[in-house]
């Protein structure tokens, strides 16, 4: 029965997060790869193995270490606690004897899983068409890399989501303007992009350099590191702001 | 018989709510001492003191004055910018625990649209982390009277049903305490009269009930005490008659229309109840001293001079100007 207080709000919140239309985004989502992939295969494509590597990394690489996983990362992170702020729902879970560390947790697992969700089936699916298989070491590599890319993507952006009213907004900004230029610009920040830990993942799970046009600049023990304290970070500053939210009406 | 077997046979003789522990219960207690919450400049709520006891306390006031503030700071769900509030002598800031105490019902309509009815109440009972939720949301949803309902979506609900599941969700710990804000929006008659009957109930079992209105007549069958907040300040407090007498016996303006209004006029400065008296574009402009006695002298006074009354409209009846009445009172 203890844990049964996590699963509860685990999967109000699953159905938040993929109820009510959602799902169609989530779907339209892990569609984009697939229908990349599909591309790229009916154009010819898939004659030279080293060509079909090559493209499936600039195809992780870009649209969906880039673009998508971030971008789903965001919409489900400040969406885990954030739809409830906004319609005052969250006040039928706040007012409960609940630790609020257990809050956090059910909801970060579940917005990691949402994004996991939304981004995985595509990356699996493009593999196949790309190399016929799923048994695929670029696969491996870069399932990993949406993995843990997923729960640091929530983390941050369910804190943002409690930091501030307009998440979306600067989560988006942070997406683009930090994950997408400054990152790869200056090295000095790759050790605080989520984009570069989730391609030295990839290698790393991989078993080799990826290789392709955008090699990680990370190693991977530094990695992991650097993953499980911007995790931590996020989190604590998850449950010490949830303990002190101020939850007003709206006038 | 066992706590859980009681409150069964309670449910099936058609009691709302009971359980053993009312000794308990008596103890249960708000105390706000010279709380405050201002956001910036904005003092929504200044300097209140106020201590609740068993039984139900209406909070009236205008829409803005700050009753939600106030629900909200009792709720533990703001900070008071100074002064305490404490539920049990515990803070309520800061504090989930006291949520074992207190059953909150938000003035917001919205409830996960997607959950059903008997989904929702679980939800409560299950974050309450009662022994038996199932036990608990049977009980909570036969107590609002939507048993039937139940299976339902709370999309599908009308206000007046979702009003009744917030309650049932609130219920479902059998809470001490019990706070509503603006609990009769959107009920038709019989529903609000179902839910008045359970609130009373329920205070009569040493429940602590609190809910807001900007309707002084909900207040009328249900509240013994009452607070009035005006501009985020306590204007009056106590028995709700008192607050009656006080909003409905100052003085009132009337203008009127008759078949012969000189004559009625003359008539009406000889009575007590009238303090003044002005004719003006042909209506009868007439201030009096309370409106109860007034109301009961006119008509005999228009027969004893033989006029025919053909309008009579009180003037500055909204109840900003009863409310700040009583403020500058």
């Amino acid at each position: 029965m203890s844990g049964s207080v996590e699963w509860t709000v685990a999967r109000v919140t699953w159905r938040l997060l993929l109820g009510r239309r959602r799902w169609i985004l989530a779907a339209v989502a892990s569609l984009l790869p697939v229908l990349v992939a599909w591309l790229f295969v009916t154009q010819g494509g898939d004659t030279n193995p080293v060509e079909k590597a090559n493209f499936f990394v600039v195809l992780m690489a870009t649209l969906v270490l880039t673009a998508l996983l971030p971008l789903a990362g965001l919409v489900h992170g400040t969406a885990a606690f954030g739809t409830e702020l906004d319609d005052g729902t969250l006040r039928y879970i706040l007012a409960k004897p609940v630790a609020r560390w257990r809050l956090v947790a059910a909801k970060l697992a579940t917005a990691a899983l949402a994004t996991v969700v939304t981004v995985l089936p595509g990356v699996v699916v493009a593999a196949v068409i790309v190399f016929g298989t799923p048994d695929n070491w670029l696969l491996r590599g870069f399932a990993a890399a949406v993995l843990v890319g997923s729960v640091l993507y929530a983390a941050i952006f369910l804190v943002l989501s409690l930091l501030t009213r307009r998440a979306l907004l600067i989560g988006l900004l942070y997406v683009i303007a930090w994950e997408g230029a400054l990152s790869r610009a200056f090295s000095g920040m790759r050790s605080l992009s989520v984009r570069e830990y989730a391609m030295a993942i990839a290698e790393a799970a991989a078993g080799a350099p990826v290789g392709g046009p955008l090699q990680a600049g990370l190693e991977s023990a530094t990695v992991v590191w650097l993953a499980v304290g911007m995790l931590t970070l996020a989190t604590a500053g998850a449950i010490a702001r949830l303990r002190v939210l101020e939850v007003a009406e709206e006038v | 018989m066992s706590t859980a077997t009681e409150a069964r046979a309670a449910a099936a003789d058609g009691v709302p709510f009971a359980r053993s522990d009312t000794e308990e219960r008596h103890n249960a207690s708000v105390t706000l001492r010279h709380a405050s919450k201002w956001y910036g400049n904005v003092v929504a709520v200044n300097d209140i003191t106020f201590e609740l006891t068993p039984g139900v306390t209406g909070l009236l006031g205008p829409n803005g004055a700050g009753k939600t503030t106030l629900l909200h700071l009792m709720a533990g769900f703001l900070k008071p910018s100074s002064g305490t509030v404490e539920v049990d002598g515990q803070p309520s800031w800061k504090n989930p625990e006291v949520y074992r105490r207190i059953g909150i019902v938000p003035e917001r309509e919205d409830v996960y649209p997607f959950l059903t009815g008997r989904e929702f109440v679980r939800m409560n009972a299950v974050l309450q982390r009662l022994p038996d939720p199932d036990d608990a949301t049977e009980r909570a949803v036969a107590a609002v009277e939507l048993t039937r309902a139940a299976d339902r979506r709370i999309g599908t609900y009308s206000k007046g049903m979702r009003q009744r599941i917030k309650v049932a969700g609130a219920l479902a710990h059998d809470p001490a305490i019990l706070l509503l804000d603006e609990p009769f929006n959107g009920m038709d008659p019989k529903q609000r009269l179902h839910m008045i009957d359970l609130l009373r109930a329920d205070a009569e079992r040493g429940r602590v009930i609190v809910f807001s209105t900007h309707i002084l007549e909900e207040l009328h069958h249900l509240a013994e005490q009452v607070l009035v907040v005006v501009s985020g300040r306590l204007a009056a407090s106590g028995d709700f008659r008192e607050i009656r007498r006080l909003m409905t016996d100052r003085p009132h303006t009337f203008t009127l229309r008759s078949t012969g209004d000189r004559a009625l006029a003359a008539a009406l400065m000889a009575d007590d109840s009238v303090g003044a008296v002005e004719l003006t574009d042909g209506r009868l402009v007439v201030r009096a001293a309370d409106r109860g006695s007034f109301t009961v002298a006119l008509p005999r006074i228009a027969r004893d001079v033989g006029v025919g009354l053909r309008e009579l409209i009180p003037a500055d009846e909204s109840l900003e100007s009863v409310f700040s009445y009583l403020v500058e009172r």
